[in-house]
Formats: structure tokens, C-alpha cells, sequence
């Protein structure tokens, strides 16, 4: 009999660039150590599976500089250089490699009840799971992250 | 370090069984990782990839991003994980002779 492969959950509730990168590179690391691994959106992190919602990702400045008007606008454009010249993948890019290789994409039900989200909207894949559906995964997983 | 035999030859390979040294990249390793990897058949659009990443590999002394590797060989990142189902870093550039990618994906 196949061994039961172990488990790992991240939660993301953020759709910044700084909110959506480290859920989607533990995810896909679990993934490739062989665990079960998924990733469960809530509140603003729900905005990244929906279609195009991780290419509206921005990044914003701590302290006053996020005040600044069309800070927000240079600091996203500086990042994303920053993270293509460290050859790290877009975010998109991560998204789609996460997916392929096995690691699921879960969308919080209260969020998507709460800003009356169109379930048409969610990205490819996408599972819709209650607290109680994502809390009886969470207690079986090995590693349980939130990011 | 480890050291694996195919096909008549040796090779020395680190912990996650990618070949130390590029230059020592022949047939026979690309045959060993198609066994590893159970790939039926190489055909035309392995053989890019490969092509690809090498020319790359030379030419910066890095392994490209997968949407660089995506746009130069024109097959779409899901096409590129059927090819070589580890994927492009554990499956394509460990066959194409490139040391293990460091970054963290």
C-alpha cells in the first residue's frame, strides 16, 4: 500500500506581491518534498485566484512612502525588476507552476460569501472550502503556515 | 559524491542526482535521466529544450527563467512539464547537463 504522503497548508490573506510570494514558493516547495500541499486564500488574498488577479498585485512601500501619491505605482514596477533580475518567475508564471504541479489552490467560502464574489470568476481548479472544510485538512498537516 | 553508471559510463552526481560537472554532459546521461524521469521517447521538442537551456547556460552561466525557456522554445510552461514531468529545473536542466537551479522555485 502507498504511504500516505504528508500534508502542508498555507494561508495567504494579502494580494500584494509581499502577500502573494511566499505562499505560492512554500507551496510549491512542499509540493516537491512529496507533501500534499495547499494554499487557502481569505479576505484580500482571495483577489489572486480570481482571473487576472495575480497580475494586479502591487507592492506597497512601508510608512509614509505609501502615502506618497504614484508611490505605490514606481515601488510595484521597481520589485517586479528587482524579483525578474533574480530570476525568480512572474507571479503568474508561479501560479501556473504551482497548479501543475499539484498544489491546490483553495478559496475561503466567508470571503467569497462576503464581497459576493462570482465563484465563474475563480481561476481554473479553484475549490471553495469553509473554515470547518480547511481547519479538518489543517489538523492533519504536518506543516500548517500562515504567510 | 554519488556516482551513478549508464550505459557503459560513470558519472558523479550530487545529492539530487544532477551531474557535477557540465562538460562531462554526453548521450548516455541524457539516456540515464530519460530512464529517471520515464520518458517514453525523446523526440524533436526534447531535444530543444535541452538545446535551449545549454545555449542559455553557456552563453549567461545561469539556467533561464521558465518564461524565458517558454518564449525561446515556443511551448507553453504546461507543455513543458509533459515533456519532462519533474519539471523544467529537476527534469529539463537536470538533463541537460546544468548543475541543480539554486533559487528557491
Amino acid at each position: 500500500m502507498a504511504q500516505e504522503k504528508e500534508k502542508a497548508a498555507f494561508i495567504c490573506v494579502k494580494d500584494t506581491l509581499d502577500g502573494a510570494y511566499p505562499s505560492l514558493v512554500l507551496g510549491i516547495n512542499a509540493a516537491r518534498l512529496g507533501m500534499e500541499s495547499k494554499i487557502f486564500y481569505s479576505f484580500m488574498g482571495m483577489n489572486l485566484v480570481l482571473e487576472g488577479g495575480v497580475d494586479r498585485a502591487k507592492f506597497f512601500p512601508p510608512g509614509v512612502m505609501g502615502a506618497i501619491p504614484g508611490m505605490t505605482t514606481i515601488a510595484t514596477s521597481m520589485m517586479k525588476q528587482k524579483i525578474a533580475k533574480a530570476n525568480i518567475p512572474s507571479l503568474a508564471d508561479l501560479q501556473e507552476m504551482a497548479q501543475i504541479e499539484g498544489v491546490e489552490l483553495i478559496a475561503c467560502k466567508m470571503t467569497v460569501d462576503m464581497m459576493e464574489i462570482d465563484e465563474s470568476k475563480l481561476i481554473e481548479g479553484v475549490k471553495v472550502w469553509t473554515a470547518e472544510e480547511f481547519l479538518k485538512y489543517a489538523k492533519e498537516c504536518k506543516l500548517c503556515l500562515f504567510t | 559524491m554519488p556516482t551513478v553508471e549508464f550505459g557503459g559510463k560513470t558519472f558523479t552526481v550530487d545529492e539530487d542526482g544532477f551531474i557535477d560537472d557540465y562538460n562531462n554532459w554526453c548521450e548516455e546521461w541524457v539516456q540515464y535521466v530519460k530512464s529517471q524521469e520515464g520518458i517514453d521517447e525523446l523526440n524533436e521538442e526534447h531535444k530543444k529544450v535541452i538545446q535551449v537551456l545549454r545555449e542559455y547556460y553557456e552563453k549567461n552561466g545561469i539556467a533561464p527563467m521558465v518564461r524565458v525557456l517558454s518564449k525561446v522554445t515556443g511551448f507553453k510552461l504546461k507543455h513543458i512539464y509533459e515533456l519532462f514531468p519533474s519539471g523544467p529545473g529537476k527534469g529539463a536542466c537536470k538533463m541537460a547537463g546544468l548543475p541543480k537551479p539554486t533559487g528557491c522555485v
